[in-house]
């Protein structure tokens, strides 16, 4: 309880409440598991790639039988591989524990003794998630990146465009790819932020909210169903493959953080509504 | 009581939200004014726009009644002929269009993970593959068509070319309403068919900027239906010129590179929608033979012969594939779509046509 009090009393302004916030995110043997098994993605992969030489190309994610030639693919292949189910798992774990988590340790309560106020609290939890899913996307590109140098050979990176790319640019577009992804997970962040503060059991949340990640995938994959497509959070998902042509194309991009935008706001306001209208009892 | 109020933005700004979702697109289609233009003049402008330098993206979608097949073809590298046309010719599809003077061009397909680019540079006309990592190469005469044949018009101007080349006594044009079309003003004519029975088409609806007189929407309507069959609009156009080295195209290491040679320019000038028969990179090398033309206007007929060794092309999971798409006729298969009709005969030979299957069986008949 002390330990609550004393990641509150920090400071007014925020910043030094959410240099807390992660430190207790990141600190937390659940979380550092996590990235680890996210990091065990291209590790997996790049080895199962290694040991099983020759293997038939043209089926299997994208880029698979790219990773041969060029280790450096290992780190896109991973995203692919990723992106439908690791990434969500891991930020629902995380976002569905925000405030429900607090919650079922009892600490919620003292969190908001503090001056600190609940807009403030909803804002930093949201925001360390943010961060998480930034640090999940980066340890998959870079484990991925490496791994792949350390078992297969490097190289100039052919881009989808029949382009070739040094390793320079090709770093720069891997940065810009993590960039992508963890937009694309901010949305799903903030509905797991509005779930987690309607319960104070956070295994609920996190199922909650993964559950519907999976939900809105399965919807945007019906042919029938292609009205209701452009306002899933998941629709841009899988087009960071934008980010490899040339020149870029931006417009993905941009559609992605407008309809990610979109969620924030609605869930964020949603979470603000349930949460500042709450019984705090735990 | 106090409390219930702090759910009003929790439910006001969702509201907002959605409705500026729903609204924005909405005022994009409001009225448009511009000067007076015949339907006559609205020609002549989209004619004389051939040359302009622009890049854009362009959306195409398709609803010709195929089933939709995608969730089939799977990451298949070696999607051929037949799979790759029919997935082109149902649902959404993207690409981006540069072009740089008449003689440069470059149409990027934008599929998930993958591209096919088609890449004109003066006289050298590359097409390239990402995902089965195939290039062909292809030189066409100085004196040849505007761009290669392509099994599915993927930009606006690849319809306008081909409606406006038969804007003669098969054609009648009208005008209507005024569009915004990828944020540029732009007029609208509707090319209906005169005195044809034979044909599918209804009417093609063409919306031609208002400054510079490149087709920015072009949409097939088949005949007795009301939404578009096939349609291929820009979201949106730049007209600044694109840098000389998006027409650069060297094949990337792993490449297999095939290198054909150039059609006749005769036959592409004649040719309309017509996907099905060739792939969009092997279809050169297969119409090796020449095109048989018959029927005039909207309801021509293209007649190819396959290559005795082409025909194998069409075996195993293709041939799944074919079953599934086509129906069984006497003397071959049909492949019906609300827009085109295409006849693979048993001989080899395949027709094509924007015509009802008596037509193509008449044309076979020959």
């Amino acid at each position: 309880m002390s330990q609550a009090e004393a990641r509150v009393r920090g400071g007014r302004l925020g910043l030094e409440f959410l240099l807390s916030e992660m430190k207790t995110l990141f600190r937390r043997a659940r979380t550092i598991a996590m990235l680890g098994a996210l990091a065990a993605v291209p590790v997996l992969l790049a080895v199962a790639v290694r040991i099983t030489t020759g293997g038939e190309s043209g089926r299997g994610p994208a880029f698979l039988g790219d990773i041969t030639q060029n280790g450096l693919f290992v780190a896109l292949t991973s995203l692919v591989v990723a992106i439908p189910l690791f990434l969500p798992l891991t930020v629902g774990v995380v976002a569905g524990d925000t405030v429900a988590g607090e919650a079922g340790l009892g600490t919620l309560r003292y969190l908001l003794v503090a001056p600190a106020g609940r807009v403030r609290l909803l804002v930093v939890k949201y925001l360390a998630t943010a961060v998480f899913c930034l640090a999940s996307t980066l340890v998959i590109v870079i484990v991925g990146a490496a791994i792949g140098a350390i078992l297969f050979p490097i190289g100039p990176v052919t881009l989808l465009s029949g382009q070739t790319v040094g390793l320079g640019a090709y770093f720069a577009r891997l940065l810009l790819l993590a960039l992508y992804v963890t937009v694309s997970m901010l949305g799903l962040s903030a509905i797991g932020l509005f779930i987690s503060t309607l319960t104070s059991v956070p295994v609920g949340a996190m199922a909650a909210t993964i559950v519907l990640s999976t939900v809105a995938q399965i919807l945007g994959s019906l042919p029938q169903l292609e009205f209701l497509h452009p306002w899933l959070f998941t629709d841009h998902w899988l087009e960071f493959g934008d980010l490899l042509r040339a020149p870029i194309s931006w417009e993905s991009f941009g559609d992605n953080a407008l309809l990610q935008a979109g969620y924030i706001v609605v869930f964020g306001f949603l979470a603000w509504g349930r949460f500042s209208t709450k019984d705090i009892l735990s | 009581m106090n409390k219930q109020l702090r759910w009003i933005p929790a439910i006001a700004v969702p509201a907002l939200v959605v409705a500026g979702a729903i609204a924005v697109p909405a005022m994009a289609t409001a009225s448009v004014n511009l000067p007076h233009k015949s339907a006559a003049q609205i020609v002549a402008l989209a004619q004389k726009s051939g040359g302009s330098s622009f890049s854009g993206t362009v959306e195409q979608t398709a609803n010709l009644g195929l089933p939709d097949l995608s969730s089939l073809q799977g990451g298949s590298g070696d999607s051929g002929s037949v799979s790759d046309i029919v997935s082109q010719l149902s649902g959404t599809h993207k690409a981006r269009v540069f072009a740089s003077g008449s003689t440069k061009s470059r149409i990027q397909t934008l599929d998930q993970l993958s591209e096919r680019d088609v890449i004109r540079n003066g006289d050298s006309v590359w097409a390239y593959d990402s995902s089965s990592k195939k290039a062909v190469h292809a030189t066409i005469p100085s004196s040849g068509g505007r761009s290669l044949p392509s099994a599915v018009p993927s930009s606006p101007t690849d319809i306008a070319d081909q409606v406006l080349a038969q804007i003669d006594d098969y054609t009648t044009v009208t005008t209507s309403s005024n569009v915004r079309v990828a944020g540029q003003k732009a007029y609208q004519i509707t090319l209906t068919p005169k005195n044809d029975t034979t044909t599918l088409v209804g009417d093609v609806t063409l919306a031609v900027d208002a400054s510079t007189g490149i087709p920015l929407r072009a949409a097939i309507t088949a005949a007795g239906q009301t939404d578009p069959a096939y349609s291929v609009a820009f979201t949106s156009i730049d007209y600044s010129t694109p840098s000389a080295s998006t027409f650069a195209f060297t094949p990337p290491k792993g490449t297999a590179v095939k290198t054909i040679t150039a059609p006749t320019s005769a036959s592409s000038s004649k040719r309309f929608v017509h996907p099905g028969a060739v792939s969009r990179e092997d279809g050169v090398a297969k119409s090796e033979a020449e095109p048989t033309v018959t029927g005039t206007g909207w309801s021509t007929v293209v007649g190819l012969t396959l290559p005795a060794g082409d025909t194998s092309a069409l075996s195993g999971s293709q041939a799944g594939m074919l079953d599934q798409v086509t129906t069984a006729v006497a003397g071959g298969r049909l492949l019906q779509t609300s827009l085109v009709s295409v006849l693979l005969t048993d001989d080899g030979h395949v027709y094509v046509g924007a015509v009802k299957p008596s037509a193509l069986e008449a044309a076979a008949g020959e």
